[in-house]
């Protein structure tokens, strides 16, 4: 059986070539099987992440926060639309009511408030959820639009 | 190899060009967007988008050379590979910068935990560690081949990163082009395709040179390893 010098993944054997192929076709192998391993772990995790009808969010909406006495006492996340004229700020304390256009909830946050925050904008509250429409938001954020459209203004 | 050097120049140019033009349709002919519209910060969006499509692919660049590396043992992938993990991390810090100014000017913070946010944090982190691993092994063949492993398994980030936004319902981050209630006006799309052709072009052209440096380099060491055993 013809033998010679083989590199073999940077280390070098003397070994017949025929024993040189079966080990390049373990090592192939075995990257095939992991390969496999990894992509079925991940087909899982998709798969339980996107089961139950897509309940996988980053916030909850005014409705699935009013229908839920269990939150109440726990810290939320809950995302709407400032409804316009209920901002009322006294000292460094803000209140304003927010809408999912069926529901709406009373948001109270101390705090710098973003610069985009006013009326009709859409924000996202951290905090804790107080009672039955309440929320003590520790963190405001005002979430932008996903539509950018031309309009003759010109204002800075 | 006359030839090669003359595309990475041809490629520069176009995307310097491309570039320039796309920043005059950006600032001089595009009006400003209403405030509600996030404004003068608006702007980022038409660099921020392909810088990140531009990551995106360059770490998925990585996965495939990767892949050809594992199966035809040849280091000419591997550089490449490497090669496309470098710029991926640039045009990610890139990213990371003009998206933390967006989002401050935008939503009222430097960094949230959003999925797209967290996930793509998570993928620079990855790669931060592909290069360390990479460091950590001095072999070159088994530098290879643990270095395209671990590339494999960074970039399965990418897929994730992407369907993040689309996947998870109620996500702060917005998806722009194919979702209900977004786009853009006709017009934005040009300076928008300018700049991802421009972006596209850069990527090609310092993926060309950066493979180019490697490759010296690897001579230039080879010639070092034969002197110093020369002189023994």
């Amino acid at each position: 059986m013809p033998a010679a010098y083989h590199t073999l993944q940077g280390r070098h054997f003397f070994l017949p070539t025929q024993e040189v192929i079966s080990l390049e076709k373990r090592s192939k192998n075995r990257l095939v099987v992991v390969t496999v391993i990894i992509l079925g772990l991940l087909a899982i995790l998709l798969y339980s992440a996107t089961r139950g009808g897509n309940n996988l969010s980053y916030f909850k909406t005014v409705t699935e926060i009013n229908n839920d006495s269990t939150l109440i006492g726990k810290s939320v996340r809950v995302g709407g639309k400032v409804i316009p004229k209920t901002i009322v700020k006294s000292g460094t304390k803000a209140t304003f009511k927010i809408t999912d256009s069926k529901n709406q909830i009373t948001v109270t946050y101390s705090g710098a408030l973003p610069a985009t925050f006013a009326d009709n904008i859409q924000v996202i509250a951290e905090g804790t959820y107080k009672k039955k429409g309440l929320v003590e938001a520790e963190s405001l954020v005002t979430k932008c639009p996903s539509k950018y459209e031309n309009q003759p203004i010109v204002t800075k | 190899m006359m030839k090669r050097k003359n595309i990475t120049i041809g490629l520069s140019i176009l995307a310097g060009v491309l570039l320039v033009i796309s920043l005059y349709g950006i600032f001089v002919v595009e009006p400003v967007l209403p405030a509600a519209q996030t404004g003068f910060s608006q702007k980022i969006f038409y660099w921020h988008l392909p810088v990140a499509i531009l990551s995106f692919i360059a770490f998925l660049a990585t996965l495939v050379f990767s892949v050809m590396y594992l199966i035809k043992k040849d280091l000419k992938y591997d550089v490449a590979a490497y090669c496309s993990a470098e710029l991926g991390l640039v045009f990610g810090v890139v990213l990371m910068v003009f998206g933390m100014t967006w989002d401050y000017l935008a939503w009222g913070v430097w960094w949230t935990w959003d999925p797209r946010l967290t996930t793509y944090l998570i993928l620079l982190l990855l790669f931060g560690a592909y290069f360390f691993l990479r460091s950590m092994v001095t072999e070159r063949s088994r530098q290879a081949t643990f270095a395209a492993v671990f590339g494999i398994i960074a970039a399965l980030d990418v897929p994730v990163s992407f369907l993040s936004t689309r996947l998870i319902k109620n996500v702060l981050h917005p998806v722009v082009i194919g979702a209900k209630d977004s786009g853009l006006e006709p017009s934005m799309y040009i300076w928008l395709l300018l700049s991802m052709f421009g972006f596209t072009a850069l990527y090609i052209a310092l993926l060309l040179v950066k493979i180019d440096i490697e490759n010296m380099q690897d001579s230039l060491r080879d010639v070092k390893d034969a002197i110093e055993n020369g002189g023994k």
